[in-house]
């Protein structure tokens, strides 16, 4: 039985599918995370095309033609494992262990394919990129690592053509972890839950995304057990909502974060 | 005002005299500086007093900024209401109506425009899902689909992005026929968009054009396994095949995160 998945596209009111992708290999398969660029010119997509369960990133024009692989070809066992397209359709961002098996970088390429960078520094084995963010402007990514020391996610910011890389937390100890970050609209600060004062109690924090001193938004240090559960940045970048067990554990109530004195966030200031 | 701008020529001719017009603007910009380095970070609670049972459970923010939309059991412990607050805080606003025991909001969305909140709720009918609309400052809630059958209900929806009215599937006609329509963000009558699919298919999962022309389903009309992809005009019309037979017509459920269109 054929099991392979290939991707197509099709005229909205109906017509011929064009199948976008190359032949699988047998066993291949386009995963389900294809994306449309935002100037619906190509579509991008992973797929295990040539080899059964080595996953490569490719770019392809709406009607099938200019096929385009992303990704260095990737060793035996590897697998590009997430990917983004910048809002200007230009660069694409994505990880993938693609130079030592399970040990993922985060690489930007142009979607043309060319200007291929690596974006963190290279890492010893058993560590990897976590996540990462493209920045709304386009100029940088976010991305949380255990870096610096195994098993610890820490958060770096880097210009998305390789410059200026910099961690963006005080640095960590063994039980400190970035959980999850987000980037403001303005993309001038990086707001993030890590386990800073206490292990496994999340709290909130806000950096300038081009690096400074990290500022704790929610209140008071949390009770035992309290936790930042998740939060929002507002699309004014001035304030951060938060849902948190700030006063009683596990009891999750709203909360705001902002700065009183300036009426925005320290980091818009910059 | 315009004693107030010549106070402030004056400070200025004062201050030119001086010569330290240079230093002052110095001043203030170090101040602003040092001012932002400690800032006065402030957090208080917008959801409200809570009894000892409540709790927050879901929340969103208006695509706007302006508004933060939440549910929480805030009367009734585990019954699941609606409430809108400014973002800067204030007093929340209940956004559903009086719910039947048992009854809670499931789920809701807020319109790109800020504007309403679309939820999902057995309000009415414990265990029965229905569709309502209400604006975020709150208002009276308007249920979007049409009297449902004996055990019917709304299973999902998608807001137009232009805000203009919302796609929903529901077992509205026929129990356990889940079929599509469309129907004014304000509500009104819902025009049904899956006519001509065949008897006892069901709409899977929906994805609404960019331009919000057009909505693009997945149904099983041919074979109760195999689901196949329909476009159809959100005003109202005949749904047309995308997918050819061998193509898409495998049995196997697609999430609807697959389905992408082109603007």
């Amino acid at each position: 039985m054929n099991t392979d998945t290939d991707l197509y596209s099709v005229p909205i009111g109906g017509g011929t599918p064009i199948r976008l992708n190359p032949m699988l290999v047998a066993g291949g398969n386009v995963q389900h995370d294809f994306q449309i660029t935002p100037n619906s010119l190509g579509v991008m997509f992973r797929g295990d095309v040539v080899e059964d369960e080595v996953v490569d990133l490719y770019v392809v024009y709406m009607n099938g033609t200019g096929l385009t692989p992303l990704n260095k070809t990737v060793i035996p066992e590897g697998d590009v494992a997430e990917f983004d397209i910048t809002s200007n359709s230009l660069g694409v961002v994505y990880r993938a262990d693609q130079e030592v098996d399970e040990v993922i970088n985060v690489y930007s390429v142009y979607i043309n394919g060319t200007n291929r960078t690596q974006l963190n520094p290279l890492l010893v084995s058993g560590r990897s990129v976590e996540e990462f963010l493209i920045t709304p402007n386009n100029l940088g990514v976010i991305y949380s690592a255990d870096q610096d020391m195994n098993d610890v996610l820490e958060l770096y910011s880097v210009y998305i053509n390789g410059d200026n890389p910099i961690k963006l937390n005080e640095p960590f100890v063994f039980w400190q972890d970035i959980m999850y970050f987000r980037i403001s609209p303005n993309s001038l600060a990086v707001v993030y839950l890590a386990d800073v004062e206490e292990d496994e109690v999340f709290e909130l924090y806000v950096v300038p995304s081009i690096g400074g001193a990290s500022i704790r938004l929610n209140g008071e240090i949390l009770p035992p057990g309290g936790d930042v559960m998740d939060f929002i940045i507002t699309p004014d970048n001035l304030s951060v909502v938060y849902r948190c067990d700030q006063e009683v554990d596990d009891k999750f109530e709203l909360y705001v974060a902002y700065d009183a004195r300036l009426f925005y966030l320290p980091v818009v200031t910059r | 005002m315009k004693t107030s701008i010549v106070q402030r020529n004056r400070f200025y001719a004062f201050m030119r005299q001086r010569g330290v017009k240079a230093g002052f603007i110095a001043t203030v910009c170090a101040l602003m500086m040092v001012s932002a380095a400690y800032a006065a970070i402030v957090s208080h609670k917008i959801s409200g007093e809570m009894p000892d049972f409540g709790a927050v459970n879901l929340d969103k923010r208006s695509p706007d900024g302006s508004y933060v939309v939440f549910t929480a059991d805030r009367t009734v412990d585990g019954r699941r209401e609606l409430y809108s607050v400014p973002t800067r805080g204030g007093t929340p606003i209940q956004l559903n109506p009086t719910m039947v025991y048992g009854g809670s909001v499931e789920f809701f969305s807020i319109t790109p425009d800020s504007q309403r909140v679309v939820y999902r709720a057995d309000q009415e009918e414990d265990e029965r899902f229905e569709l309502y609309s209400v604006p975020i400052n709150g208002g009276t809630a308007v249920k979007l689909n049409s009297t449902l059958v004996h055990d019917g209900d709304v299973i999902i929806y998608q807001i137009t992005p232009d805000s203009s009215g919302v796609v929903y599937a529901a077992d509205q006609e026929v129990s356990t026929e889940d079929e599509l329509y469309s129907v004014p963000i304000s509500g009104g009558t819902p025009i049904k968009l899956s006519e001509g699919l065949a008897d006892a298919s069901d709409v899977y999962s929906i994805k609404i054009s960019p331009n919000s022309q057009w909505v693009v389903f997945e149904a099983n009309s041919e074979s109760p396994g195999a689901l196949e992809l329909y476009s159809v005009p959100i005003s109202g019309g005949v749904p047309q095949k995308l997918t050819t037979a061998g193509i898409y017509g495998k049995p196997k459920s697609l999430p609807i995160a697959s389905m992408s269109f082109t603007r």
